[in-house]
């Protein structure tokens, strides 16, 4: 049963995949600040993409920042830690976010939303 | 009198709608899937059964054992299931309302609204330790009043099975009638949705009077479109880590407690509670945001190095 189950799983996961269930948005700096803003309390202003699109720094009010990370078609957003330098690696200190790059240039700040 | 699993019968039932929705959503261009976020939810699902079939024993055990104490003798009557089913929805209320407003529930229960997706392979994402958080204590009262603990299960099977139909977006408003008095898409989607205005709002199972009763209701919004979730989403599609890491984060705090009031609070309080002026309860994110005012800065609750997503 518990065989007949797990199989089951994997069966409509693999429905899923191949139904094309498997997108990978890109980020816009507008939907990057979006993103940002469900950290509670951050408060975006500008940010910056990372080459590849797919992660930003986000600058936030009173000097903090944050980043946010692709999962799947969706995104997570974390506050850095103080003094994280961009182009650096940070440990964001989850067992998922051990090393997290962050991308190369400073978040230019924009203006408040 | 023995009853029949409703679950486990309906399991086939859930796989076609599972696949339906899928092309629903393909066609209709309305609500999402992701491959990994489906396969982390139905392996949950499968992990919770199995857990649950581990427990069960006990579990029966403490009903079996509590019901010899009850204070009447209700018979295997239609009225009485009908009653029973009432009853348990209204337990079924406590116990959900309590698994978001206590972190030691909530640690358990998390697991279901740690995806950011909202379809039917969510309403499967079940928690594997329901047993260790003693979830199953809200429906003690039930058989003390005197409901044959089979009878209980069989409409607790069935609670389960109403709610894995509202956890869909295909579904947009039902006849006010219905939304009036039983729990809906519409309203559940509110109940996972993380903006700050539908925060621990919509506890219900089947009927949700009981939210408008205790002062929980909230309605969806066009403007405000549910967005799902958890405050600080989880960074990974690992079954596991969606399955504990509220525990390891709760256990990690309480280690670093410096008084048993604080203790107390971490574990028992609500989920974001922390000592001082610095905690992050849906309930000081919804007030904050009604004022337009930011979180306080982590540095001056005293900690740091401590990322927002350390934050439940």
């Amino acid at each position: 049963m518990l065989l007949l189950s797990a199989a089951g799983v994997l069966l409509l996961t693999g429905v899923a995949y191949l139904m094309g269930f498997r997108d990978t948005p890109s980020l816009t700096p507008e939907r990057a600040r979006q993103e940002a803003a469900r950290i509670p309390g951050f408060r975006p202003l500008g940010a910056t993409l990372a080459a590849d699109g797919r992660s930003a720094l986000v600058a936030g009010a009173g000097g903090e920042a944050a980043i946010v990370l692709p999962l799947g078609d969706r995104f997570i957003a974390r506050r850095l830690p103080e003094g994280a330098a961009a182009g650096s690696t940070v440990d964001l200190g989850e067992p998922f976010l051990r090393r997290v790059p962050l991308p190369g240039a400073s978040p230019e700040p924009g203006r408040p939303r | 009198m023995i009853l029949p699993d409703p679950v486990r019968l309906a399991i086939p039932v859930f796989v076609a709608l599972v696949l339906l929705e899928m092309l629903a959503v393909r066609l209709r261009r309305v609500g999402a899937y992701e491959w990994r976020d489906t396969g982390a939810s139905l392996a949950l699902g499968l992990g919770s059964t199995v857990s649950g079939a581990l427990v069960a024993a006990p579990v029966a055990a403490i009903a079996t054992f509590v019901h010899q104490f009850r204070l009447f003798d209700i018979p295997f009557a239609w009225w009485a299931f009908l009653l029973a089913f009432l009853l348990d929805d209204l337990a079924y209320y406590v116990f959900h309302r309590s698994a978001h407003r206590v972190r030691w529930f909530w640690a358990s229960h998390v697991v279901h609204h740690s995806s950011q997706h909202y379809n039917l392979s969510t309403a499967l994402r079940q928690t594997w330790t329901g047993f260790v958080s003693l979830s199953f204590l809200f429906r003690l009262p039930l058989f003390l009043l005197g409901f044959p603990p089979a009878m209980v299960a069989f409409c607790a099977g069935l609670n389960l099975i109403y709610q894995f139909f509202i956890h869909t977006e295909q579904v947009g408003r039902l006849p006010r009638l219905v939304e009036a008095v039983m729990n809906t898409p519409s309203h559940h989607r509110v109940h996972h949705a993380t903006n700050p205005r539908y925060l621990d709002r919509n506890f219900a199972g089947v009927f949700i009077v009981w939210d408008r009763l205790f002062g929980t209701f909230e309605p969806e919004r066009a403007e405000d479109p549910p967005r799902y979730g958890i405050v600080a989403n989880l960074p990974s599609f690992n079954p596991l880590w969606a399955a504990i890491h509220e525990w390891v984060a709760l256990a990690r705090d309480c280690a670093r407690a410096r008084s048993l009031r604080e203790l107390a609070g971490l574990a028992f309080g609500p989920p974001g509670w922390k000592p001082g002026d610095c905690s992050l309860t849906a309930d000081a994110i919804r007030a904050r945001w009604a004022a337009g005012r930011a979180a306080p800065a982590t540095a001056a609750c005293g900690d740091p190095a401590l990322p927002a997503g350390e934050r439940p």
